[in-house]
């Protein structure tokens, strides 16, 4: 063992500056965070008090956090099923090797991803302003109702989702366009010789050889949604106050309700155990995708 | 690269980013390395306000050649969650921060703040009870204030000429007047959640007390929130939630706001911002906070507003208060902030040194003086040590009532319930 170490002692070293980070800045906040989340935090000065499970048994009492459950599922589900349908459909016109201008089409949907949030959601609360909102005076221009389309609950959380999903569609398209390229020219060749049509092509042909990359956007986005918390921590900065759940919480998520009872309430034990509970969450949801359709992804080994 | 040029490379890779880590963690430490020089670490926000303080600190630092001040500018939110970090991980901290008002109650139930009442208790004298309650807490002073928030009415006399209106004198008058203003297509007022308790304190009414007892759930907040939620959806008279950012200044732009309701601190902004609007220049006009109803004494009211503190972990407490006391202690300086920036002076011989001055976006009017006649009638405000999980809960209660229509009465008792659930000091 010590004449292995000694042997390779260069490249260890090579990569230990990222271990050490990693322990220093990733793993010891987690593994603290866990113990924190065990304990009730008074003061700064005050020592942490050991209440065991308490956190988490309040967690399955507490109404908000719940409703924050709620927000960010239906956020997820909606979010990431329309971005995965729009973002293939997308990679598939954008794959068209006749399509004019392709890579401008490319750039332009890839944009989003590359803009900074804090400037998109200030254009976003203008275009969707009720009073002076370029979508408001195009409803009212044909004669339809209009809407406070940020302010009111009823479509607040609409509105997050469309801009959710505005601003990751290019990425996932990206992806799924790099997926694309790897599926072998001759398939569509002989496919087109044996007389299929387009559209039986792109059932047939396209879409199952591009379901690995498609199952991998998927997890990954439902990884990032259930986390959600830039796009309704910014777009309430100001409005509600920074760390508001939106009008009457509708943009409650699981990460912003994180965010108000460390940061706001200082509520820093019970802050772990949301955290804690949200990590689970998503853990469980990944692992339940990879066993439902992991095999057929190509996930086997797992 | 031979084999034991790389292990040498690879091992002074490892050392940089360990020191460059271990740079990181010290990023608050106030010793200065060249010589016997004292570093006082100052963390504050909005350059625009604060450079008249950093133009302060250099005089400061004339006077006193053993300190340093190290100035840094966040945002308010950076500021605020940087703080808490640096506070509750005991590393880091700086040796003064700007805070809001609202969080000096909490800071002191963690025991962060340390305490000045030695230092600067001599200078309660120089300002109003109802300034001085903000930055003391059950007795103990814990710093001074920087701009503040007495609240008041901006509005524009040109709008409520044209639409034939008299400002109005009480709350009741106001809400008449912004249905005829509505009926023209225009919103008297825009509200949104925070601006709603400048109503409850108005009208003395209590969300806390110093222990972090939840107060609010009393009929003179259910009868102020109800009158809000009318006005914002029978009425159609208050504009609900306009974001206190650029995108704000478009609406107020286009003229279909009559009046802003804040804390004078809002002047600073329009003095820079709504100003680049040389056609609304000198219509602008600042009336002091109503009272509730005609007959009812007069009443001043707060929004926001941050004050200067020292955390209890700075190593150079002594020189922090000296820099309070030079930067914002001294009329001069407030007068000079006053001027240049737009911050409303809070000490009483600042304010008289101003209560003549007429700024040209105000058409000429005193606006200090309607400012010192409100602060003279505000009451003390209390924000208590859990205002943080009361203030969401109040504005998840003013949507309700006013975007879903949930009677008052319910949703305040929700809210009250919420906050007592959620408060950390119990």
């Amino acid at each position: 063992m010590r004449s292995k170490l000694g042997k390779y002692r260069t490249p260890y070293l090579f990569i230990a500056p990222f271990f050490v980070l990693f322990a220093a800045f990733v793993l010891s906040p987690i593994v603290y965070s866990l113990w924190l989340s065990l304990q009730e935090v008074v003061g700064i000065y005050v020592p942490l008090q050991f209440v065991g499970l308490k956190n988490y048994l309040d967690l399955v009492s507490d109404p908000r956090f719940l409703h924050s459950l709620v927000v960010t599922f239906t956020y997820t589900f909606f979010q990431v099923t329309i971005m995965v349908v729009l973002a293939v459909i997308l990679a598939l016109i954008l794959d068209q090797r006749t399509l004019r201008g392709r890579n401008v089409y490319r750039l332009v949907f890839f944009f989003p991803v590359i803009t900074s949030f804090i400037v998109a959601a200030m254009v976003f609360k203008l275009l969707l302003d009720k009073e002076i909102g370029l979508f408001n005076m195009l409803l009212r221009a044909v004669h339809m109702r209009t809407h406070a389309w940020l302010e009111d609950p009823t479509y607040a959380l609409p509105s997050l989702i469309t801009i959710g999903i505005w601003r990751w569609v290019g990425y996932q398209m990206v992806i799924l366009l790099a997926g694309l390229q790897n599926i072998p020219a001759e398939l569509y060749d002989s496919a087109r010789v044996d007389g299929a049509g387009s559209l039986r092509i792109v059932f047939r042909i396209t879409l199952p050889l591009l379901f690995p990359v498609i199952f991998f956007v998927i997890v990954m986005s439902v990884i990032g949604s259930l986390q959600l918390f830039d796009e309704p921590f910014i777009l309430n900065m100001h409005g509600g106050g920074a760390g508001s759940g939106g009008p009457a919480d509708s943009m409650l998520s699981t990460a912003i309700y994180l965010y108000q009872t460390g940061f706001l309430d200082f509520r820093l034990g019970y802050a772990s155990a949301v955290g804690y509970v949200l990590t689970v969450v998503i853990l469980a949801i990944s692992l339940l995708q990879i066993l439902t359709f992991g095999k057929r992804a190509g996930f086997a080994e797992i | 690269m031979n084999e034991r040029g790389a292990r040498v490379f690879a091992s002074l890779t490892t050392l940089a980013f360990l020191l460059c880590a271990s740079a990181a963690f010290a990023g608050g430490t106030s010793e200065s390395t060249s010589g016997k020089k004292v570093q006082l670490v100052v963390w504050a926000w909005d350059k625009r306000a604060t450079d008249t303080t950093w133009a302060a600190s250099q005089e400061f630092m004339k006077l006193h050649p053993n300190i340093e001040v190290q100035a840094v500018n966040f945002g308010t939110q950076d500021a605020h969650d940087k703080v808490l970090t640096a506070l509750v991980s005991g590393v880091g901290a700086p040796d003064l921060f700007l805070m809001e008002y609202w969080a000096v109650g909490r800071f002191e139930a963690m025991g962060a703040l340390a305490d000045l009442t030695d230092q600067l208790s001599d200078y309660q004298a120089n300002y109003s009870p109802a300034v001085w309650a903000l930055v003391s807490y059950k007795d103990r002073v814990y710093g001074l204030p920087f701009d503040g928030g007495p609240a008041a009415i901006f509005y524009r006399k040109d709008i409520f000429d044209n639409a034939g209106i008299p400002f109005p004198t009480n709350w009741q008058d106001f809400a008449a007047a912004g249905r005829k203003l509505a009926a023209n297509g225009i919103y008297i007022l825009p509200v949104q959640g925070e601006v709603a308790t400048l109503w409850l304190f108005g009208r003395h009414a209590s969300v806390s007390d110093y222990d972090g007892k939840i107060l609010f759930d009393n009929p003179q907040v259910v009868d102020t929130y109800q009158w809000l939620g009318d006005r914002i959806a029978k009425d159609k008279s208050i504009y609900y939630k306009l974001p206190w950012d650029p995108s704000s200044y478009e609406l107020i732009k286009s003229g279909k706001i009559a009046a802003v309701a804040a804390g004078f601190w809002y002047s600073g902004f329009g003095i820079s911002d709504l100003a680049y609007t040389p056609d609304l220049s000198g219509k602008w006009r600042i009336a002091g906070w109503l009272p509730w109803k005609a007959g009812d004494g007069a009443t001043g009211s707060f929004l926001g507003g941050a004050g200067f503190f020292v955390p209890k972990q700075s190593q150079h407490v002594k020189e922090a208060a000296e820099w309070m006391k030079f930067v914002l202690g001294r009329p001069e300086s407030e007068y000079d902030q006053a001027t240049k920036s737009g911050i409303f002076p809070f000490q009483l011989g600042a304010m008289k040194q101003l209560a003549t001055q007429t700024p040209a976006l105000y058409g000429g009017q005193q606006i200090y003086q309607t400012m010192m006649d409100e602060l003279s009638a505000a009451p003390p405000v209390i924000y208590g040590p859990n205002y943080a999980p009361i203030l969401n809960a109040l504005n998840t209660a003013l949507d309700r009532i006013a975007l879903q229509g949930v009677p008052a009465a319910d949703a305040i008792r929700d809210a009250a319930a919420q906050a007592d659930r959620e408060r950390v000091v119990k």
